[in-house]
């Protein structure tokens, strides 16, 4: 008997050491998994560090949680592990953001058309640490991953106003840079 | 082979109650971590750096791609004035008044975290339609087209979000005082 109690002590002590691990480990790497998953939807038909324009969100956009129908999204999965990524896009007039999101879903940037202070936002992506030339002297951002997401959000202001919207976030770019010094 | 089966039963075990207690954890403690006001709940740790990792896991799950609060907070409703929870069948009427904010939304989300089919012209009312002054807006099954409001008939439960982009510092800093709509369920299907 007391041996039967010894070992399930120790069972039931080993299952509680693994559950808690597993707990932990759940809630640490969740985010990262959940933003690998979406990096792999948004790179299955275009290659990475390319821009995409997904339609007008409603009932059938499933890609990601929670779309808000009265904003056009542009919307690119970054590498920068192979080299900086240059980011571009014209700023409208109504209510605009351009932002910058890690492996692990931390929102790291964020510009709105009030601090854009122009018609135009560029910026480059790099790794922590990376040297860049930089001739035409780019804000240089520094990503927290390797990997993760930008997306631009423009105020659908009006039905009217939809097509020139729609046309002027289609100029947003994001794609490798090549002037980095060796 | 004892030995062998009592490991695989034991991960078994371990395995399904850290991923249960884990997803319970997500759920129970970005609730508990939030600031209430009405119906509504906010966390303004939303997309930081240095937040709770449960809130952090919560985010990936349901707001996935979210601005931090240097940019938009948040407030989600999953209840009435009278704490019940938003039912699809039900109507409800929102009153308010205008959101110290430059710009502000509220949607409607299924249990999914999507847009409810069957809402089509009638997924969000914002700011655009409402006005800068006091507003009501009903949510119901069904509104004629043209009607300001939201539509929830395909939803057995449904949430509210509250985007405020580029808040007042009031709003940002004391976001449990401001004055956020209030949600009224008036009537509900049989």
């Amino acid at each position: 008997m007391i041996n039967f109690l010894k070992g399930l002590a120790v069972w039931s002590l080993f299952t509680l050491v693994v559950a808690i691990g597993v707990h932990f480990a759940t809630v640490r790497y969740l985010p990262d998994f959940v933003m690998g998953r979406l990096n792999d939807k948004l790179t299955r038909q275009v290659p990475v560090n390319t821009m995409q324009y997904p339609a007008r969100p409603d009932a059938s956009a499933r890609a990601v949680v929670k779309p808000s129908p009265d904003l056009l999204y542009a919307i690119c999965a970054y590498d920068v592990s192979a080299g900086p990524v240059r980011v571009t896009s014209p700023v409208p007039k109504s209510y605009w953001s351009l932002s910058a999101f890690a492996g692990n879903t931390d929102n790291f940037l964020a510009i709105n058309d009030a601090q854009a202070g122009g018609e135009k936002v560029e910026l480059i992506l790099v790794l922590p640490g990376t040297q860049l030339s930089n001739p035409e002297m780019l804000p240089v951002i520094e990503t927290q991953s390797p990997i993760g997401v930008i997306l631009t959000r423009s105020l659908i202001t009006s039905e009217e106003d939809f097509p020139a919207l729609d046309a002027l976030r289609r100029q947003a770019t994001c794609a490798p840079y090549t002037e980095e010094v060796e | 082979m004892k030995f062998l089966m009592k490991i695989v039963l034991s991960l078994l075990v371990a395995l399904m109650a850290g991923f249960i207690s884990a997803y319970l954890m997500i759920e129970k403690n970005s609730a508990a971590s939030a600031v209430r006001n009405g119906s509504w709940a906010i966390n303004t740790n939303i997309g930081a750096q240095d937040t709770d990792p449960y809130v952090k896991a919560h985010v990936a799950l349901h707001a996935l791609l979210a601005l931090n609060k240097s940019e938009a907070i948040y407030f989600v409703a999953n209840e009435d004035q009278e704490g019940k929870p938003l039912q699809g069948g039900c109507t409800y009427k929102v009153t308010g008044q205008s959101i110290d904010a430059r710009w502000w939304t509220i949607t409607a989300y299924g249990s999914d975290d999507f847009l409810i089919p069957g809402g089509e012209g009638h997924f969000a009312v914002s700011v655009n339609e409402l006005g800068n002054t006091k507003f009501s807006f009903p949510i119901a099954p069904s509104l004629k087209a043209g009607t300001t409001g939201l539509v929830t008939a395909e939803a057995a439960q449904f949430s509210l979000l509250l985007r405020t982009y580029n808040p007042s510092p009031s709003l940002l800093n004391d976001p449990a005082s401001a004055a956020l709509p209030v949600i009224q369920k008036e009537s509900c299907d049989d």
